[in-house]
């Protein structure tokens, strides 16, 4: 009982959390490549009203995706990448209801007073922020060198979004004549 | 039951903040009011509405509005309006609607799931015993639901007194209109007997409600006996309970007073020197205008916390009123 377990530290944490931003912003800025190069005005309106729809629609849907990939396999997308899995001291991982606390509550916990509870990771022997303390959960290392691996990830992942950022800024640039005419 | 010694209360409730920081945290999420607080939703949007115009005519006039600053693109804009299909308007409202219930069953857990540790975690501090999230949190879950009912409960009770209340006050003023000096009467009358029913409702529900929820936590009672009791304790403990939510808002009084103070010295003062020098002397005023930046960041942290000590200070003393009136009554509330 008393072994010493692998608990993430903040910096394991804070990388697949990089990875998950990065992950969903490629997902949010790919259909921006298209949107940038449409010059004619009803088209980009439609596209625009479009993408609004998209962007709930991803809202809703990344909420309910954590919720269930945290519950069924311990873990955010950039957790289980680098080899990271939330689970209760027994070992089991989080029901969905568990999972949905850490998410809302969790968060809300954590966030209050500046982040202060996302700190607390550095202070406490588990490596627990507020919203593990409040669950009852650990983040563990599944992978010795998971950082590594995450640290590659993310590369990868900057290189593929400063792409897809290179290709909006391109569009635009292209289609910065048909800007200045609309008429404000 | 007899006025209870205030200044006792102020005391612990202070020496409970202080020894028991991990309080902070239930008190932050618990929200603002404290113990006076009450779950009715502010629609704070219908003071963004223009008077005479209603919220739909709005956004039927948003098209046309675009419209006149747009020049040239006006009717291709108005046109592409109106042929948005019915489809996605739908979809655009589900899928808003579904975010927005999202937001709201977040918040609505978050404040109960914080009140009720809140309670618990003051009663075991005033007990001695160790309070920190691990230990507590478990006591905001145990409740929630219970706490949640309450709410909404509480919630529909004055919901139908305002809805009720002038209702009333229309059908008398139609029986008594063509009686002219009657019907001014009963304007003036009615008018100050509805504020003074809608003022009652709210110190009752709100004393009620504070009695409810620690005997759900307190006293494990289930949410119609707890709502029963609640009812029993605040006609006999009227006075104290009044006094008791007037010292909590004194005290956020003077708390929010000397934070304006400070606010004044700390970021005001700075400011005004800020734009004085912008012109004579830039570099300082950069200088100045960064450390500006950083004292109101510090102040919001700050006065955050400040927040939270008051909603705790005030959950404090209406625990010790709760406790008082058991002490005192030796338990005849069952009568």
């Amino acid at each position: 009982m008393n072994e010493k377990r692998p608990y993430a530290s903040f910096y394991e944490r804070l990388l697949s959390r990089f990875i998950d931003s990065l992950i969903y912003s490629m997902i949010l800025l790919i259909p921006l490549v298209k949107i940038s190069t449409i010059n004619v005005f009803t088209i980009l309106l439609d596209n625009i009203y479009n993408y609004i729809l998209f962007l709930l629609i991803i809202a809703s849907f990344i909420f309910f995706f954590e919720i269930f990939i945290i519950s069924e396999f311990g873990g955010t997308l950039g957790k289980l990448l680098i080899g990271l899995r939330i689970q209760h001291e027994n070992g089991k991982f989080l029901s969905l209801k568990d999972s949905f606390i850490r998410l809302t509550l969790g968060r809300a916990v954590s966030g209050i007073f500046f982040g202060l509870g996302y700190l607390w990771i550095f202070k406490n022997a588990k490596h627990q922020a507020w919203h593990d303390m409040v669950n009852e959960t650990v983040v563990v290392r599944k992978l010795s060198h998971g950082y590594l691996i995450g640290l590659v990830i993310i590369i990868a992942f900057i290189i593929i979004n400063l792409g897809i950022f290179a290709g909006i800024f391109s569009g635009f640039i292209y289609n910065l004549p048909f800007y200045q005419n609309l008429k404000f | 039951m007899k006025t209870p010694d205030f200044s006792k209360f102020i005391k612990i409730s202070i020496e409970v903040i202080k020894k028991n920081k991990w309080l902070l945290i239930f008190g932050a999420l618990a929200g603002s009011g404290g113990g006076l607080s009450f779950n009715s939703g502010s629609d704070i949007s219908k003071y963004f509405t223009p008077k005479g115009q209603t919220e739909p005519d709005l956004i039927q006039s948003i098209p046309e509005k675009t419209a006149n600053v747009l020049g040239t693109y006006t009717s291709a804009l108005q046109d592409w309006f109106y042929k948005i299909p019915a489809s996605k308007w739908l979809l655009l409202v589900l899928l808003l609607s579904l975010l927005a219930a999202i937001g709201i069953i977040t918040v609505v857990i978050i404040q109960n799931w914080a009140r009720g540790a809140l309670i618990a975690g003051i009663d075991h501090a005033s007990a001695g015993k160790n309070v920190n999230l691990a230990s507590t949190s478990p006591y905001g879950f145990k409740y929630v639901k219970k706490l949640i009912l309450l709410s909404l409960l509480l919630f529909l009770i004055v919901f139908s007194i305002t809805v009720i209340a002038p209702i009333i006050w229309v059908v008398i003023f139609l029986i008594i209109k063509n009686v002219t000096p009657l019907s001014i009467l009963w304007i003036i009358i009615g008018i100050l007997a509805l504020i003074a029913i809608f003022l009652m409702a709210f110190i009752l529900t709100t004393i009620t409600n504070a009695f409810a929820q620690r005997l759900i936590i307190l006293k494990d009672l289930k949410v119609n006996e707890a709502l029963q009791k609640a009812f029993v304790i605040t006609r006999r403990t009227l006075l104290a309970s009044i006094l008791t939510g007037v010292v909590n808002f004194a005290f956020r009084t003077i708390v929010g007073i000397a934070l304006i103070i400070l606010l004044a010295i700390l970021i005001g003062l700075p400011s005004y020197l800020v734009f004085t020098s912008l012109q004579s002397n830039p570099t300082l005023s950069v200088i100045l205008g960064t450390f500006t930046a950083m004292a109101f960041l510090m102040f919001v942290v700050f006065s955050s916390i400040i927040g939270a000590a008051l909603n705790v200070f005030s959950y404090s003393n209406w625990n010790q009123l709760f406790n008082e009136y058991f002490i005192n009554e030796g338990g005849t509330e069952n009568e």
